[in-house]
């Protein structure tokens, strides 16, 4: 991968719209980093042995093995086709498990790419599988297969209940969801303004808004919330928009024609329910399926911009009156999701009873997006649940047998 | 060329003191021989480091491990990286080293190219480790969050042996530097030149300078001034136990640096007569023989019992009779030299003392050939546990097998020695598999095999062969140490 890393890029780039030079550095860049992490799993997946009561006058040893679950699916959605692709794989086959892997209809090139990876790095045939198609027919298939033992899903909340639902009715089959968000990150009067901005664009216009962690709704403390939109809308000015492959463009266009509509749909209702609507909102004058960077403010807790994910280059702006730290944890926890937030602020205290309450299960502190691949990755509530990422994710394709010997 | 050819002439390229990712002459001028066990004579000369050198080199790793350092503030990750790296150079050098081990050690060649993938295999592991070293957070009591970090010891000296150069040299490098750790080491004298050759790659892989550091020398002026210097932070040391007491007293008076010690054994192998018995004679053979005998793990007390101990004894004379004793470059060969005279010396000697003491010699007993530091392969029978040679450490491929009776009585015997380093049983019976893996006291306890060691399974010795743990996770605790922070917050919700 990582000598072909230039092609992954190019070709993530033409099938997602992602960015060439984001291609690189994050899902070419971090799905490498990704594989090479778990491999320094494979061989430390310990269990271990238990002083358990003896049965006198014998004794008892009793020891755990912690075991692959056998043929697991994996299927993956079109915001970070490779990178999706990696999260879930690595901590699986590091497990010791085989895969069935479908990416998303949008988006299988580098998926397909992989394959050919796959082989030239001599893993044994049938342990990676991939099969390009629909998610009503390929991912229902897996979903509803007897001889699946787990499937690993990042996608919509509609979908993931589906998915559930099937994964029950077959046979039983573990599952971990990687849903949808509407991540809430709150910017303190006390916070480094500069830093909130840069990270605030970041949090909501990164790889143009297809980003499951973007922040959906912005909490700014009163005193600071004109200047704060002064200096975002500076910023946004700045972006410079076009083909992908450019190697200074900022922004890129929307993954595909149907998600752009729904966008623009998106950003009506907005209007139409009375948000201030700053800039944007409608489609780039250019050929593409370029969206203008939004800013939306006076977005109170009852709009239908306040509690959807839009999944696109939105920033949806709330004010909070100042000082009213409880007030404002408690807004943004009023959310079915909870896949990630943010906290802009230098008082240690505050920092820390923020991270507390807050319900989701990523808060960045002072910063946005900062994953890594140690770091366990995955979400609250109706985000989801189950990990990727980190030590933990293997817990996902893992199960644990005891074994307790009389002698 | 196929791995499996030996360079029979490899050229000695590094002699030289190693600090700083530079090469150094001794502060004092001299010089010491490394000898060429096969024919006595003298490979070359290396520089011989003394208390100056050691201070020139804790500087250099005390200045490489300060807070602004790059190898402080490099990723964790990264640090894996470089281990990474390492293997492949020592993956490319493989028939290099391996004829460079053999020719400093006398191992057979493909025996120097096992230990150099176990060496490499090593390295790998701990690099996998470097970025997963996790502390945790604590549900403590009171209005705190609180949570441990877990940060490198500091300057740590290790002091290796010379019966694995190039094993022990990644037994200590791997966790050391997974934890992000600055290293001085000194070689052994018997055997110094795989090691310096490794600090090589290690520039050429990319570790910043001061990281590594390795001072060739003597115990008792290099290593001495390593155990007593009040500006290490820890010491491993690797070797007798006579020398590991005196390390340990130094590294008290001086400033209580952390130790961690692998030392002498005189394990147990207990063959019931329920075993297969060619397997078991096939081990027993094994775990004595190899490396010579010069292997701290060896299983040195052959406990057989009593229904088959005749035919044991006759199936093990015949195997040691056949093992073949020569050129260690020769494929053919299982048996290079002893290391040098003084350990050449202390085999005849315990062959002596055996026979001395009423031990019926079935094999061997003598040396082998009259040029360089060959003995026969060695089994006395009738042993019995007060003899000198049930009781001692011989590090010589002599074999002394002793009879038992009971399973209680075997048990009791095994575990009467002040080491504790390993034990083997062989038998069918789960029950007795169990019970005496159990019972015994040993960091290692191998059943129905001898001497299996693989980078994941943690190594050491109870008692007096040993404190601490190298290899698997547990190899990682010597090389940390936990910090816990306790921050108060306003209310603290669970």
């Amino acid at each position: 991968m990582d000598k072909h890393k230039e092609e992954l890029a190019t070709l993530e780039s033409i099938d997602s719209g992602a960015v060439y030079t984001l291609a690189l550095k994050t899902h070419v860049g971090m799905s490498i980093d990704t594989f090479k992490y778990f491999a320094g799993w494979c061989d430390k997946i310990h269990g271990k042995t238990i002083p358990i009561n003896h049965a006198r006058p014998s004794r008892n040893l009793t020891y755990t093995r912690r075991e692959p679950l056998g043929v697991c699916g994996i299927v993956t959605p079109w915001n970070y086709p490779l990178m999706m692709l990696a999260w879930k794989t690595a901590s699986c086959l590091a497990a010791g498990n085989t895969v069935v892997l479908k990416p998303a209809q949008v988006t299988p090139l580098t998926s397909l790419k992989f394959g050919e990876f796959v082989v030239r790095a001599g893993f044994p045939a049938g342990v990676i599988n991939i099969i390009s198609g629909s998610g009503s027919v390929v991912g229902q298939g897996i979903a509803d297969h007897e001889q699946v033992r787990k499937l690993g899903f990042t996608g919509s909340t509609p979908i993931g209940k589906t998915i559930m639902e099937s994964c029950a009715r077959s046979n039983l089959k573990k599952v971990s969801l990687e849903l949808g968000g509407k991540s809430p990150l709150i910017i303190f009067n006390d916070c480094d303004l500069d830093k909130a901005v840069r990270m605030a664009m970041s949090s909501v216009f990164f790889n143009k808004g297809e980003n499951c962690i973007a922040a959906g709704r912005l909490f700014v403390e009163e005193e600071i919330h004109d200047k704060f939109l002064d200096r975002v809308v500076t910023e946004v000015k700045k972006m410079k928009i076009g083909n992908p492959l450019d190697r200074s463009t900022d922004h890129g266009p929307q993954n595909h024609r149907a998600h752009l509509e729904k966008l623009i749909e998106y950003c009506q209702i907005g209007v139409d329910q009375g948000a201030t609507l700053v800039m944007g909102g409608k489609q780039v004058d250019i050929p593409g399926l370029y969206m203008e960077p939004t800013v939306f403010t006076d977005v109170e807790d009852h709009m239908f911009i306040a509690k959807e994910e839009s999944f696109g280059p939105v920033m949806v702006i709330s004010k909070f009156k100042n000082g009213d730290t409880e007030d404002v944890v408690r807004r943004a926890n009023d959310t079915e999701f909870g896949l990630a937030s943010g906290v802009f602020t230098n008082d240690v205290s505050k920092a820390l009873w923020v991270a507390d309450h807050i319900d989701a299960g990523t808060v960045f502190v002072n910063t946005y997006n900062k994953t890594d691949v140690a770091a366990p990755f995955g979400g609250f509530k109706q985000s989801g649940f189950g990990k990727d990422l980190g030590e933990e994710a293997m817990n996902e394709y893992l199960k644990t047998k005891a074994v307790t010997i009389e002698y | 060329m196929s791995d499996q050819e030996a360079m029979l002439f490899p050229e000695i390229k590094y002699t030289k003191i190693f600090i700083n990712n530079e090469w150094h002459d001794s502060v004092s001028g001299k010089t010491f021989p490394t000898i060429n066990p096969c024919t006595g004579e003298k490979i070359c000369d290396v520089q011989e480091g003394d208390k100056a050198d050691i201070d020139k080199a804790v500087k250099a790793a005390r200045d490489a491990f300060a807070l602004d350092a790059p190898w402080r503030t490099m990723d964790a990750s990264q640090r894996g990286n470089l281990m990474v790296k390492l293997c492949e150079l020592m993956e490319r050098d493989k028939v290099y080293l391996a004829s460079l081990e053999t020719l400093d050690n006398g191992k057979p060649y493909l025996d120097s190219l096992g230990d150099l993938q176990m060496t490499i295999d090593c390295i790998k592991y701990y690099a996998g480790y470097a970025d997963k070293i996790h502390g945790k957070t604590i549900p403590m009591d009171g209005d705190f969050f609180s949570y441990t970090k877990l940060h490198p010891v500091g300057v740590c000296g290790q002091i290796i042996p010379w019966n694995y150069p190039l094993m022990m040299v990644a037994w200590k490098w791997g966790p050391a530097l997974a934890c992000g750790n600055t290293i001085i080491m000194k070689p052994a004298e018997q055997t110094p030149l795989t090691a310096l050759y490794c600090a090589a790659l290690s520039v050429e892989a990319g570790f910043p300078p001061g990281v590594i550091n390795i001072v060739p020398g003597y115990g008792p002026t290099a290593g001495a001034a390593l155990a007593e210097h009040m500006d290490v932070d820890k010491i491993a040391f690797t070797g007798s136990t006579e020398v590991g007491q005196l390390v340990m007293m130094a590294a008290a008076k001086s400033n209580m640096k952390r130790v961690t010690f692998e030392m002498g054994g005189k394990s147990p192998n207990i063959i019931f007569d329920d075993a297969d018995l060619d397997e078991a004679v096939t081990w027993a053979h094994a775990a004595i023989m190899n490396n010579h005998g010069q292997n701290c793990c060896a299983g040195s007390r052959t406990y057989v019992q009593e229904g088959i101990y005749d035919e044991f004894v006759k199936r093990s004379a015949k195997m040691a009779a056949e093992r073949v004793v020569g050129d260690p470059y020769d494929k053919k060969t299982q048996q290079g030299p002893q290391v040098d005279q003084e350990m050449f010396d202390k085999v005849m000697k315990y062959c002596n003392i055996g026979k001395e003491e009423g031990a019926t010699c079935q094999a061997g007993g003598e040396r082998w050939g009259n040029v360089g530091y060959f003995v026969k392969p060695t089994v006395f029978s009738d042993v019995t546990d007060d003899m000198r040679i049930a009781r001692e450490e011989i590090f010589g491929p002599v074999q002394t097998i002793l009879k038992f009776k009971t399973l209680e009585e075997v048990i009791e015997k095994a575990n009467s020695s002040k080491y504790g380093l390993a034990a083997g049983v062989h038998t069918r019976d789960i029950n007795k598999a169990f019970t005496v893996a159990q019972s015994l006291q040993a960091g290692s306890m191998w059943v129905n095999c001898y001497d299996c060691i693989s980078s994941q399974t943690p190594f050491g010795g109870f008692k007096q062969s040993g404190h601490g743990r190298e290899l698997g996770e547990e190899g990682l605790k010597e090389y940390y140490e936990v910090k816990t922070v306790t921050i108060k917050v306003p209310k603290k919700i669970s």
